[in-house]
């Protein structure tokens, strides 16, 4: 070889090297993301409010007559029996007035009765509608027309209902008591029954416990003044108001949870009943919202919860038990559907994909994606089809 | 005199290539000295006179509500010389022709007309007429930013409903050069501006009729600031107050002092940098002339010149280039600094924008390049008239070689004999060689400095806004909302994902040292927001206790396991103990961060959030858009994408023109060292290439071996530069690192490519212009003369 | 023959080309009087050239004493040395240096500007017969023509003593008589002293004494019955 050709040989050598350095060193780096994987899982689409607990059948007593109410020992929590004396009354001088307002807590009461009853019939037509539909699932279900799941929720609506009607029998017999006892003051009333003066005692209609005491201390009361509240408190319902755009696809008898305060266990319980009107509610942005009450039986009475408590609750619009999810932070909105950013080999290759239903976090993939495909999670602005990437896999499916 | 006078020209005429490098490099020294000696005293001048002309406060404070006679109470306090009240308001703007929410903040003026402090300055229009309830005033980078002007209405959610107010004139006030929204880092002056706003109108929107939630104070001269602020403290402790603060703390004024610091260290490094190397340029220039002129000098001793008299001749001709350098670079430091001055009076809105010439910066300026200059000549002219004159005028000795050690390694049976002379020569005179390679370092390392701010820049902004900022939205409220609100926000149009964050306003307290900010509390399993080092590490929130940004660290001088006092300053208003969990190095800002549920113990506020993050559809944007305008509890809506484009307008503003100044000179300086050390070895050895040419070697193989020493020096140059340029970057990211952001010390390849690129592009243009001299050596002569 | 101009005792010069030592005087002493012309002729290495350079205070001598008139030389500082030059002395090189950039007049000029009585550039120029190349570079005049610009820039200034060092060694026997003849000129006009130096011995016959130097030293001093004028010279 020629001096010449050498040099020519050597120097495109170091050419071709140089480029190839300049590439190498030049080419952009790896861009750090965190990574994903799809998986196959349950996947739940809930509605999540808070809610609040509220004893089902609770009474308001209320003075039966006007005179000066002798301060209580019972508080908030106690336990009373059916019949057991809870407050006391010195009647005071009867007025017209106070024939009245007699008159008037009587007439209270006899609506209380009214409505305990059209309560009590409420209660057994859904007793019976529920038992009906028990028996056709149960036919249906035999020649496998229907899943277990659904079965199992009518069945356990079932059982609701009927709890729901010995509650309703329960509030009739209180509401009755509390009618007596009003007619009791109204008699004193007409007839001077009760001569001013004399102790009138008010007994609990119900066995329970003291919900809330809303008198305290003596002082004089005018008869029909609310003076505490008595109910059963394992008789808990949660009452969650949901936007009335949402209510439509709450139906009664669908699952949901209940959590409490920040644990994460969450109670099982089912919907009841989803209230028929709406009504106005300022929202926490400021904005007015039509809101309708939506009613949440516990499948199991809880413990160590009270009246009035705040609870989150997740309704459960749809579940599957088996689908390919994809947490929701993967997913990039494309004109016409959704994409992904796949990773394989160290790259990122975008890849259309048909997504099914949004649960919390997670979402389903209908198409585009099998299991265990590794996913970028939240792809920024420097992740293109074809970059390079690097990244741990955090969290999980679901 | 005369004849050496002519005799000077006549040499500068000779040496006209040279010399022009020189004084090009001169005139970029003068100028950039010119330009950022002058901005610095122009924009803090045109801050004074605008502070003072439009009475900037020297105190503030916000509370939630106070009566009118806390507002007089305060303005008892001695020190005080003016207290105003007034009210501040915030609320989602809807601004015609955006489809964003924008953010107004509202500001009361009196019903009187002008306020006594912070006085916005009418552009544009006029000041609302008295009893016009609807009329207001806007900033004017909102005006521009929008395209609005007076005719235009804006809407707000005021009181509950919407209101419409009128815009009758456009202002810009001291209070607000930069206008940011709070929890912003960078002005988006499109999605926030102010608002002046009759008091009538603002009075109704915030319950306050008599009363006011903000307060501006003017000092009396020599009032003890920090007194007063305690006192103010005291007086509206009742009120809600979040704490007064001084300017030192106010956001507008703590940008542009930052701003006018920053110029002060560019003011100093560069210059210096780019006058050293005319000094060592002049030196090598005038090196060679000398030692060609060795005889004449000699001669001109022998007739009885003396040392001084000859020596001045060639110190003044080391004058001529500084001269030159100083005609062209003056005018041209006078013109850059208006256009800069121009730029930033555009950019800071300052109501006056000339700036006129400061003839003591240029004197100063062509001072300092004269001494340079003649510190470089001095040194090679000394040399050469304290030669005895008979030494003089005989024919230098042969240079002396010895076997050096390339010899005793036998490496030169590996190079043709050109090659060896190449290598022998160089290691020969191993000063200037050294002095070559230094020039050349130096100039590589400053071309990757200015590149390496570039890609500083890019850093950051990756960092912030893809991998700390990953949310699309952030909203705020008004008031600490209850968790359900999350909720309430997911259920919005286009809402994919929703956190909760929440932002407790403290004081940090360790030792002497006390520091306002605010805690800024996120969720554990938090994915939107998260806490990025500058080396893209994530840091996770800890479960017990406080992470703190490395500089915020520093500053209250800290260390993880360290236990801090912190004083919340609103709500329970406690003090509590808060142990330093850890620490990360962030790029921007000096954070204070927590776990939620943390922060809920430590303020003892367990629902209560302060804004939340959200993961938006960009296809519902607009919807979501016109939905966020109509939520009255929204105080503050931030759009990541409208706070890059902030970013970005802002740095380019602001620095990237100064870059761009410094790449130009780095450039210049590259082509003049190159330059000089080829033409100045042709030179130096066109007796000895002549000799070569008589005997045999082609004009190719010289050229061969004037250049091959050129290519070793610029490839040793550039080794060393690239050691040298990390230095010179470690030293600017040193000197960039404030409380407001750290410039991230990664100088990617390219930088060093750039700068190798350039160094190389410089010595191929030399390469010509010698090619070109070469081919015109006429060899007899050369042998002649000597010359 | 006038007074001493130069009285020179016991000159010794050593000095170092690389790593050689060359003893150029090993043990001079000489007198000279105002107004001879003097050649010195001797082989080259002869020392000739060094002897000239410390008379004229160029170089310093590694030993001994010269005097110049009532000066002591050595021992002198620079300062001294180069007042004495600029008053006293003129120099003529064998390769002219003259500066390239500067014209014939400019050349004579550089030097009488720093002289104490000269004679205008122009007179001098005509004294050596460049009447017409009184604006010319010296890259556009013949060797001859360069030395004689070299000659003018010596006289103009009126020195005491003209030293040259073989002023006529890179020119042809028709230039250098010319050149001869203009030195010889001022020597009798101006009545400067000459000092010659050359290896052409035929120039010694324009001398009143002719010294010969060999190894560093003095070996003879003859005095010419005769000065010939030079244009009778043949070599």
């Amino acid at each position: 070889m020629t001096r010449m050709t050498r040099r020519i040989v050597i120097g495109v050598a170091a050419a071709v090297a140089a480029a190839a350095l300049g590439v190498w060193t030049l080419r952009p780096a790896a861009v750090r993301v965190d990574l994903v994987v799809a998986s196959r899982g349950p996947l739940r689409v809930t509605l999540d409010e808070d809610g609040e607990t509220r004893v089902v059948h609770h009474v308001t007593l209320s003075a039966p007559v006007s005179g000066r109410l002798l301060a209580t020992a019972l508080e908030a929590g106690d336990s009373v029996a059916r019949g057991d004396p809870v407050l006391t009354i010195v009647a005071a001088p009867l007025d017209p007035r106070a024939r009245e307002q007699a008159q008037a807590a009587l007439q209270g009461a006899e609506a209380g009765v009214v409505q305990a009853r059209a309560g009590v019939e409420v209660a057994r037509m859904a007793l019976v509608e529920a038992e009906r539909d028990v028996a056709r699932l149960r036919q249906l279900h035999a020649s496998g027309a229907v899943s277990d799941r659904d079965l199992e929720s009518a069945e356990r609506l079932a059982d609701t209902r009927r709890r729901e009607r010995e509650m309703a029998d329960e509030q009739l017999k209180a509401t009755e008591a509390q009618r007596a006892s009003a007619r009791a003051g109204v008699e004193g009333a007409a007839t001077s029954a009760v001569p001013a003066g004399s102790q009138v005692v008010v007994r609990a209609p119900v066995s329970g416990r003291v919900l809330r005491v809303f008198e305290e201390h003596e002082r004089m009361v005018a008869a029909g003044t609310p003076l505490m509240d008595v109910g059963d408190p394992r008789d808990l319902e949660v009452v969650v108001d949901v936007l009335s755009s949402d209510a439509g696809g709450v139906r009664a008898g669908a699952p949901a949870f209940v959590r409490v305060g920040d644990d994460t266990a969450a109670l099982k319980a089912t919907v009841t009943r989803v209230e028929p009107a709406a009504f106005t509610k300022l929202s926490p942005l400021g904005v007015q919202e039509q809101r309708v009450n939506v009613h949440v039986a516990f499948d199991e009475p809880p413990r160590a919860l009270g009246d009035a408590y705040q609870v989150g609750v997740s309704i459960v619009l749809w579940e599957s038990g088996d689908v390919l999810r994809v947490p929701g932070s993967a997913l990039v909105a494309r004109n016409g559907g959704w994409r992904v950013f796949r990773v394989r080999g160290g790259r990122a290759e975008a890849v259309d994909v048909a997504v099914g239903h949004r649960g919390t976090s997670a979402v389903e993939v209908r198409s585009g994606l099998s299991a265990g495909d590794t996913l970028v999670a939240r792809p920024n602005d420097l992740v293109r089809a074809g970059s390079r990437v690097e990244g741990a896999v955090v969290g999980g499916g679901g | 005199m005369r004849m050496l006078n002519r005799k000077l020209r006549r040499d500068v005429l000779g040496l006209a290539g040279p010399l022009a490098a020189v004084a090009l490099v001169a005139a970029s020294g003068i100028a950039l000295f010119v330009t950022l000696r002058s901005m610095r005293g122009f924009l803090a001048q045109s801050q004074a006179d605008y502070y003072r002309d439009y009475r900037f406060a020297d105190v503030f404070v916000l509370m939630k509500r106070a009566p009118a006679s806390a507002a007089r109470a305060v303005a008892r306090i001695p020190g005080v010389r003016v207290a105003e009240p007034r009210l501040v308001f915030e609320a989602v703007l809807d601004v015609p022709g955006l489809a964003e929410p924008a953010v107004g903040r509202f500001v009361s003026i009196p019903a009187s007309g002008e306020p006594l402090l912070n006085v916005p300055h009418v552009r544009v229009g006029r000041m609302p007429a008295p009893g016009a309830e609807r009329e207001v005033l806007i900033s004017e980078a909102f005006a521009q930013a929008n395209r609005l002007g007076p005719g235009d209405s804006l809407s707000a959610v005021l009181n509950g409903r919407w209101e419409r107010v009128h815009v009758v004139g456009v202002a810009i006030s001291p209070e607000y050069i930069y206008e940011l929204q709070g929890g912003e880092l960078f002005p988006d002056n499109r999605l926030f501006g102010v608002i002046w706003t009759p008091r009538a109108l603002l009075a109704a929107a915030t319950g306050l009729e008599s009363g006011c939630n903000a307060m501006a104070l003017q000092l009396e001269p020599g009032a003890p600031e920090r007194d007063v602020i305690e006192a103010v403290d005291r007086v509206l402790a009742p009120y809600g107050t979040l704490g007064a603060y001084g300017r030192a703390e106010h956001v507008s004024h703590k940008f542009i002092s930052d701003e006018i610091e920053q110029n002060r260290v560019g003011a100093v490094v560069m210059p210096a940098i780019l006058l050293g190397v005319t000094a060592f340029l002049l030196n090598v220039v005038l090196s060679r002339l000398v030692a060609t002129q060795r005889a004449q000098v000699a001669l001109l001793k022998a007739f009885g010149f003396t040392n001084n008299e000859i020596g001045l001749h060639y110190l003044l001709l080391a004058l001529v280039p500084v001269a030159a350098g100083a005609l062209v670079g003056v005018p041209v430091g006078f013109r850059l600094s208006q256009a800069t001055a121009a730029l930033y009076a555009r950019f800071y809105r300052f109501p006056v924008s000339t700036i006129r010439p400061d003839w003591g910066v240029a004197l100063a300026a062509c001072g300092i390049a004269a001494a340079a200059a003649l510190a470089g000549a001095a040194i090679a002219v000394r040399a050469a008239v304290r030669l005895p004159p008979a030494e003089g005028m005989r024919p230098p000795a042969p240079a002396r070689f010895e076997a050096g050690v390339l010899d005793r390694l036998r490496v030169q049976r590996l190079l043709a004999p050109s090659a060896r002379i190449v290598v022998r020569n160089t290691a020969r005179r191993p000063l200037r060689a050294v002095a070559a390679v230094t020039g050349i370092a130096l100039a590589f390392a400053m071309l990757v400095v200015s590149r390496y701010a570039f890609s500083a820049i890019d850093r950051i902004e990756e960092v912030q806004f893809q991998h700390v900022q990953r949310e699309d939205i952030s909203v705020t409220f008004r008031e600490a909302a209850p968790r359900a609100a999350l909720n309430a926000l997911r259920r919005l149009p286009g809402v994919l994902d929703v956190e909760p964050m929440r932002v407790v306003p403290v004081a940090l307290r360790h030792g002497a040292v006390e520091r306002r900010t605010a805690i800024f509390a996120l969720p554990a399993t938090g994915d939107l927001r998260r806490i990025v080092d500058q080396d893209l590490r994530t840091h996770r929130v800890p479960a017990n206790g406080l992470l703190l940004t490395t500089k915020l660290a520093d500053v209250l001088g800290v260390r993880p396991g360290d236990s801090l006092t912190v004083d919340l300053r609103e709500g329970t208003r406690r003090t509590v103990r808060v142990p330093v969990a850890a620490v990360a190095d962030e790029a921007l800002g000096a954070n204070a961060y927590a776990d939620l549920e943390y922060a809920a113990r430590i303020t003892g506020e367990r629902q209560a959030i302060s804004g939340a993050l959200l993961a938006v559809d960009p296809r519902r944007e607009s919807e979501l858009y016109l939905t966020l305008k109509q939520q009255p509890a929204l105080v503050g809506i931030g759009i990541r994408s409208a706070a890059l484009r902030g970013f970005q307008r802002t740095i380019a503003e602001s620095f990237q023109v100064m870059i761009f100044i410094s790449v130009i000179f780095s450039v210049i300086i590259a082509f003049g060292v190159v330059y000089n050390g080829a033409r100045v070895a042709l030179s130096e050895r066109a007796r000895e290439l002549a000799s070569l040419r008589v005997l045999g070697f082609t004009k190719r193989e010289v050229t061969t071996m004037v250049f091959g020493e050129q290519v070793l020096l610029t490839l040793l140059g550039m080794a060393f530069g690239v050691a040298a340029g990390y230095a010179l970057c470690a030293v600017a990211s040193a000197a960039g690192n404030t409380e407001l952001f750290r410039i991230p010390l990664v100088v990617p390849v390219t930088s060093y490519a750039y700068a190798a690129a350039v160094i190389a592009g410089a010595f191929l243009a030399s390469a010509l212009a010698m090619r070109q001299r070469i081919r015109e050596l006429d060899i007899v002569e050369c042998l002649k003369t000597g010359e | 023959m006038g007074p001493v101009l130069f009285h020179a005792r016991g000159l010794t010069k050593t000095y170092h080309m690389g790593d050689v030592a060359v003893h150029a005087l090993q043990g001079v002493d000489l007198d000279l009087y105002e107004g001879e012309v003097v050649v010195i002729l001797g082989p080259s290495g002869s020392g000739k050239s060094t002897l000239l350079n410390i008379l004229g205070g160029l170089d310093a001598p590694s030993g001994g004493e010269v005097h110049f008139r009532d000066h002591q030389l050595v021992g002198a500082g620079d300062a001294a040395l180069t007042r004495y030059r600029r008053e006293h002395v003129g120099f003529v090189f064998q390769f002219y240096n003259l500066l390239p950039s500067l014209t014939a007049t400019e050349n004579v000029a550089l030097v009488t500007e720093i002289a104490e009585r000269p004679m205008p550039p122009a007179d001098a120029l005509h004294l050596v017969g460049l009447g017409e190349r009184l604006d010319h570079f010296p890259s556009q005049m013949s060797g001859g023509e360069q030395q004689r610009v070299a000659i003018a820039r010596a006289i103009a200034k009126r020195p005491d003593v003209l030293l040259c060092d073989e002023p006529t060694g890179a020119l042809d026997a028709e230039t250098g008589v010319v050149v001869l003849q203009a030195l010889a000129r001022a020597n009798r006009e101006l009545g400067t002293t000459l000092v010659v130096i050359t290896h052409n011995a035929t120039i010694a016959q324009m001398a009143d004494r002719v010294l010969r130097m060999r190894d560093g030293r003095i070996a003879s001093i003859e005095t010419n019955a005769a000065r010939r004028d030079p244009a009778e010279l043949e070599w």
